[in-house]
């Protein structure tokens, strides 16, 4: 070892006469030679036997735990989903307690985000790109506090659970096995399992099965899935996950770093909605059956949720709220989301808000003694933050209407999601 | 090699004559074996050929080209996992003493990640400014940064030199 003091000048240049002995020709490049990974040098070759006789042997169950004991307990890993055509769908990542979704636009050939959730261990943020700002209010995004995610089984997703070891996935008995066979990849001698699931999905009334098979490239040595590759029932590709381990996730992977984005504390929130609900925001009584407003609530969808108490509408919606100075809405078949025509808006609600709704749908609120109802109007105009509405008073049998309720200078408030309420809103 | 026109072809040779030299010494300080650093070049540009019509001017493409090289790196490393890396030992004698500065600097950033020893290697060894190493490693500035501190604060307490050995990153 040299005895001159250490010169850092003088290292990098010598690092930066480091060359190759020859520089081969492109063709030569296009056949990369299969090389015994340690050459014989006395210190490979040692380090090579030492290795065989002393390292243990990867073993299912036995490598997970030295992925986990290298990633210091906690489960790293690093998935990259792509569609046939070879772009992004979605890619994320799982550090213990602290995970990152992108999911990708479809047909934006992996260049622009869907949605993203962000969890640093403590809070998740979720955003999602394809609410466009509108009007002068920027696009809403929601933090709240993170719930424990570890241990958590996935049930059929075949990577990010407790085991990302192959044959605990089969012992899960979700996915049936067909074959095994170990094969010649670019990455290596692999061992692809071929495994197959039924799902059974509803389009229009018509159920349908479909089969698709997971063709699963495994480490041998640590039976670690490497690669996914789902194919149809055709063994056409449909999509391919990679998934890596890496030793280390950077920090800034769990953080937020869309800007055009307003974040919402859910959690304080929750607060502000109960406590706008107990107190309402106004009542009128008309042919003796009275309406209490309760509540209006715009969502990152674009819908406005009218809630009330008392004399809550019918599940068929036959009659419906105004909103002045915007298109009376109408009910849009079979459409349930806050989408409008160019003439009108949609009006739909869920059945925990209607008086059809059994107590297994939703629940009277005990800061009011009673049930929420209402509907929802999807919005295309300006929402301003303040509106006038007209709520239908209905009979006892939800279908004659006897008049109208009319609230003036209502404030709108603005939420994430309705589902982020449950509890505040009585839904079960 | 799947068949090229040859125009291609040309444009092929002159990626690997251009380049090779350095991505071959990237791969070689990162990986600290020759032949590791012959083989993993090898599989960068077999990348690089087969990726040449989806190559976009987002980056440099020497730039593009450590990307990759950092890529086939990463996995070749996880495949290694578990087994020890044997090192080149340079021959003792007037040789080594050329390399005695270089081989501890190696040794010193042999404890960090290998993300923190490639932003090093990328920017101290190869020249690239932060901005670059940036979208190659598809991190964000700061991370660079951060990652430059990392090393330095190891150099400096590793070999007990005074912080003005490393000069600072502008």
């Amino acid at each position: 070892m040299s005895q001159k003091p250490f010169d850092f000048q003088n290292a990098l240049s010598q690092l930066k006469t480091v060359s190759p002995s020859r520089v081969p020709a492109a063709i030569d490049v296009a056949k990369p030679a299969r090389r015994f990974p340690y050459r014989t040098s006395a210190i490979g070759l040692a380090a090579a036997l030492a290795a065989a006789i002393f390292w243990p042997r990867a073993e299912s169950g036995i490598a997970w735990a030295q992925v986990l004991d290298t990633n210091k307990g906690t489960q790293r890993i690093h998935v990259i989903n792509y569609w046939r055509d070879g772009h992004k769908t979605l890619e994320w990542w799982r550090d213990g307690e602290r995970y990152t979704y992108l999911s990708y636009a479809p047909g934006s050939m992996g260049k622009s985000l869907f949605m993203e959730t962000r969890c640093d261990g403590e809070h998740v943020i979720h955003v999602n790109h394809d609410r466009k700002p509108r009007n002068g209010w920027r696009r809403l995004g929601k933090k709240e506090k993170a719930v424990p995610a570890e241990g958590f089984e996935w049930g059929g997703a075949l990577v990010g659970s407790t085991s990302n070891i192959v044959d605990d996935i089969i012992q899960r008995k979700v996915y049936k096995l067909l074959d095994e066979r170990t094969v010649d990849t670019a990455e290596g001698p692999r061992v692809r399992f071929r495994l197959s699931r039924a799902s059974r999905f509803t389009i229009q009334k018509k159920t349908k099965t479909v089969t698709t098979s997971a063709l699963v490239f495994v480490d041998p040595k640590t039976r670690l899935i490497q690669t996914i590759q789902y194919v149809d029932g055709k063994d056409n590709p449909l999509s391919k996950a990679v998934i890596e381990y890496p030793n280390q996730i950077e920090d800034s992977v769990f953080k937020l770093n869309t800007t055009d984005v307003d974040i919402l504390d859910v959690d304080k929130d929750r607060k502000v909605v109960a406590q706008i609900i107990r107190r309402g925001l106004g009542s009128q009584t008309v042919k003796g059956q009275t309406v209490t407003l309760r509540s209006v609530l715009f969502d990152g969808a674009g819908a406005l949720w009218i809630l009330w108490s008392g004399n809550l509408p019918h599940g068929s919606l036959p009659h419906l709220v105004r909103i002045e100075g915007y298109p009376s809405p109408k009910v849009v078949p079979n459409v349930s989301f806050p989408m409008s025509t160019k003439a009108v808006l949609n009006a739909y609600s869920y059945k925990s808000f209607t008086a059809n709704a059994t107590e297994r749908r939703s629940k009277v609120l005990p800061s009011i003694n009673a049930r929420l109802g209402g509907m929802a109007v999807g919005m295309r105009y300006q929402v301003l933050s303040q509106i006038d509405l007209v709520v239908p008073v209905l009979d006892a049998t939800g279908k004659k209407k006897l008049g109208e309720a009319k609230f003036r200078n209502v404030p709108v408030h603005r939420i994430f999601s309705l589902f982020d309420y449950r509890e505040q809103l009585g839904m079960q | 090699m799947p068949h090229c026109e040859p125009q291609v072809r040309a444009d092929h040779e002159r990626l690997v004559q251009d380049h090779y030299a350095s991505v071959y010494r990237f791969l070689r300080n990162l990986t600290r074996r020759a032949v590791d650093a012959e083989d993993l070049a090898q599989q960068t540009f077999l990348r690089a050929i087969g990726a040449w019509s989806r190559y976009d001017d987002r980056l440099p493409i020497r730039s593009w080209l450590y990307a990759i090289a950092f890529r086939e790196f990463c996995k070749w490393r996880r495949n290694r996992l578990w087994l020890p890396l044997p090192t080149d030992r340079p021959a003792v004698g007037d040789a080594y003493e050329q390399f005695a500065d270089a081989e501890s600097l190696l040794n010193a950033l042999g404890g960090l990640s290998q993300n923190i020893r490639a932003t090093f290697l990328l920017h101290y060894v190869e020249e690239l400014s932060i901005v670059d190493i940036a979208v190659l490693l598809d991190i964000p500035e700061g991370t660079v940064k951060s990652r430059l501190h990392q090393a330095r604060h190891r150099l400096k307490n590793l070999l007990q030199e005074d912080e003005s050995y490393v000069p600072e990153t502008v």
